[in-house]
């Protein structure tokens, strides 16, 4: 991938590189890569304003831990990921709980209608009827989703960012398909997604 | 590939909102504004919904460090704590008597040198360069690389800056060009000036460049030009401004270059210049005085970088003047001392300058004849025997000095010796 071999450089990054310059460079390539998987965890536009801010600061600060043990997208990818759950977790505990999240989590609310709710508040902004299926879902499934198939990761790559065995990869892998192509029939048949 | 998989993946090809950009230019300039507030800050915990797993992760770390006195960093040890002795390693006593432990060295330090030769004519100077690499080796420290030219890290490689030659009508330009590094090819030959101290042609030197300092992705590049009377002229660049070229450009302020306005902002800049007064380079004696700092060089005094402004007021050369500003971090890092001046003048009465490194533990003391590397553990500048000295020629002075630091030294190492030409 063209981006990852302009970021060859930073396996030999000296305490003197402009970080600055190489973090806005990072934002160039991956910006877009980094706020789509926050609202793809949060499903909020503003937490994934604050997430991909502090993703990027946070890669400021350590620029030089990149240990080049992955490629720098996953590094970012998973960095955000742990952003993002971190995010929720303190929501959680806070006792707010963002509209948006899956109906397997946030009890008594109908996915549909929350992203419908968050896709009228968002006004103009339409997400796409497979994005709005793939939102539904509980988070792990989601996230191996959204991996998989937006972010065309390896198997190898998607166990870095959710810091789980290949297997566990493959087996969530397996019951997302199975959950999309389920709400994508019931979709067919008439009835919105529960 | 399962064809649902590939449905999939074309439909969840743009992100969830399609072409519309959930990561504007405006949250982009946001975030640069944030960063651009932390790195003039000292980093804290800043993310006020981590503050308190922060604080807590940082007092376990500061009770460890008390406690153990070494590093949490990955690497090496600061201090190998399996060795440790109350007598002091040969070689590596402390100023104070004993040392426990012996020390190990995490930052390799990269120097560009430069020194000014006669030529076989008036006008006709020039400037020889070769950079060299300090870094650990067999315990202590060595030099581990050593070649003419300026090797410098910019960005995504090591860049070469060389001095080119250029002739025409018989006369001779001498400028400097900078271009990514390459290792050096036994089939190629090598560019003019780069593999040996350049022998000057005896043609009269119509123009002339030289290096005066060299950083993260700025030069000071000092000129010459010899057609009709001589002039000087004085500026800071960027890396990638420094192309080849057969001639300096008319008039001056046509030059590529960076001002003071545009590296600090009309704010800054402006109150920095109003008091000093002083002339553009190629402008009439009338002529507005320079509010932008469009002619100015990074110069190197005692212990650390410094910015000044050029005044032209002489028309046909350029004073240097103090400025009252501190070089950013994206100019210069890195330039604190870590050893005391007094400390410094104690172990070597002849110094004149100093480096040390972001990890503490190592000081290079330059003075006339040469550069000598000192251990510096604990606040503590070694008074024993260098561990490496550099002999320096006649008028030789450092024009870089760049660090890396931890797991980077390996790789500075291994690819720094692959590119310079091993004398």
């Amino acid at each position: 991938m063209e981006s990852e071999a302009n970021f060859e450089y930073l396996k030999y990054l000296s305490s003197s590189s402009d970080s600055k310059a190489i973090v806005a460079e990072l934002m160039t390539a991956y910006g877009k890569d980094v706020w789509n998987y926050a609202y793809s965890i949060t499903h909020k536009r503003d937490q994934a304003d604050d997430i991909t801010q502090e993703v990027f600061l946070k890669v400021f600060r350590n620029l030089y831990s990149f240990r080049c043990e992955s490629s720098v997208k996953t590094w970012l990818l998973a960095i955000t990921r742990n952003m993002s759950l971190d995010y929720r977790r303190s929501a959680f505990l806070r006792k707010v709980v963002p509209i948006g999240f899956s109906p397997f989590e946030s009890a008594g609310a109908s996915a549909a209608a929350s992203a419908s709710a968050e896709e009228e508040a968002l006004g103009k902004m339409a997400l796409s009827d497979t994005w709005r299926l793939v939102l539904q879902l509980p988070v792990k499934y989601r996230e191996v989703l959204v991996l998989f198939a937006h972010y065309q990761l390896s198997m190898k790559e998607m166990a870095e960012v959710l810091g789980v065995s290949e297997g566990t990869v493959k087996s969530r892998l397996f019951h997302a398909r199975n959950k999309i192509s389920k709400l994508k029939e019931k979709k067919t048949l008439g009835s919105e997604g529960q | 590939m399962d064809p649902k998989d590939n449905e999939l993946q074309k439909e969840l090809e743009g992100g969830p909102f399609g072409p519309q950009d959930g990561f504007s230019e405006h949250l982009k300039r946001r975030i640069e504004q944030r960063i651009d507030e932390e790195s003039q800050k000292p980093r804290k915990p800043r993310v006020a919904w981590l503050a308190s797993v922060s604080a807590a992760l940082v007092m376990a770390s500061a009770v460890i460090v008390f406690s153990h006195w070494q590093s949490l960093m990955d690497g090496p040890l600061a201090f190998d704590t399996a060795a440790s002795s109350t007598e002091a390693p040969e070689g590596h006593p402390l100023l104070h008597g004993t040392v426990q432990q012996q020390p190990s060295f995490r930052a390799a330090l990269l120097l560009g040198l430069r020194t000014d030769q006669p030529g076989p004519q008036p006008g006709a100077e020039y400037s020889t360069y070769r950079t060299l690499l300090i870094a650990p080796q067999d315990g202590g420290l060595g030099k581990t690389a050593e070649g003419a030219g300026i090797l410098m890290p910019y960005k995504m490689n090591f860049w070469s800056i060389v001095t080119e030659s250029h002739e025409s009508a018989g006369e001779e330009t001498r400028t400097l060009a900078a271009s990514m590094a390459k290792a050096p090819s036994a089939s190629a030959p090598a560019a003019p000036g780069l593999s040996s101290p350049a022998v000057p042609q005896a043609k009269p030197v119509k123009a002339s460049e030289k290096l005066l300092f060299a950083g993260n992705r700025y030069l000071t590049v000092a000129q010459k030009t010899n057609e009709g009377s001589p002039h000087e002229y004085v500026w800071v660049k960027e890396v990638e401004q420094l192309t080849s070229r057969e001639q300096l450009s008319d008039p001056p302020l046509r030059e590529p270059h960076v001002s003071l306005r545009s590296l600090f902002g009309d704010a800054v800049a402006s109150p920095a210049m109003k008091p000093l007064q002083v002339r553009l380079p190629g402008e009439p004696p009338s002529a507005t005085r320079d509010q932008a700092g469009e002619s100015w060089a990074i110069v190197r005094k005692q212990g650390h970088w410094a910015a000044q402004a050029a005044d032209y007021t002489d028309g046909s050369r350029y004073e240097l003047k103090d400025l009252s500003l501190t070089l950013p971090a994206s100019v210069v890092a890195h330039d604190r001392l870590a050893a005391s001046w007094a400390d410094i003048k104690r172990v070597l009465p002849s110094a004149l300058d100093a480096f040390s490194s972001p990890t503490e533990d190592m000081v290079a003391i330059v003075s006339e004849r040469d550069i000598a590397v000192y251990p510096f553990h604990g606040g503590q500048l070694a008074s024993s025997a260098p561990l490496v000295t550099i002999a320096l020629n006649r008028s030789e002075t450092v024009v870089m000095a760049q660090w890396a630091l931890d797991n980077y030294v390996d790789e500075w190492k291994r690819r720094v010796k692959g590119l310079l030409e091993e004398k």
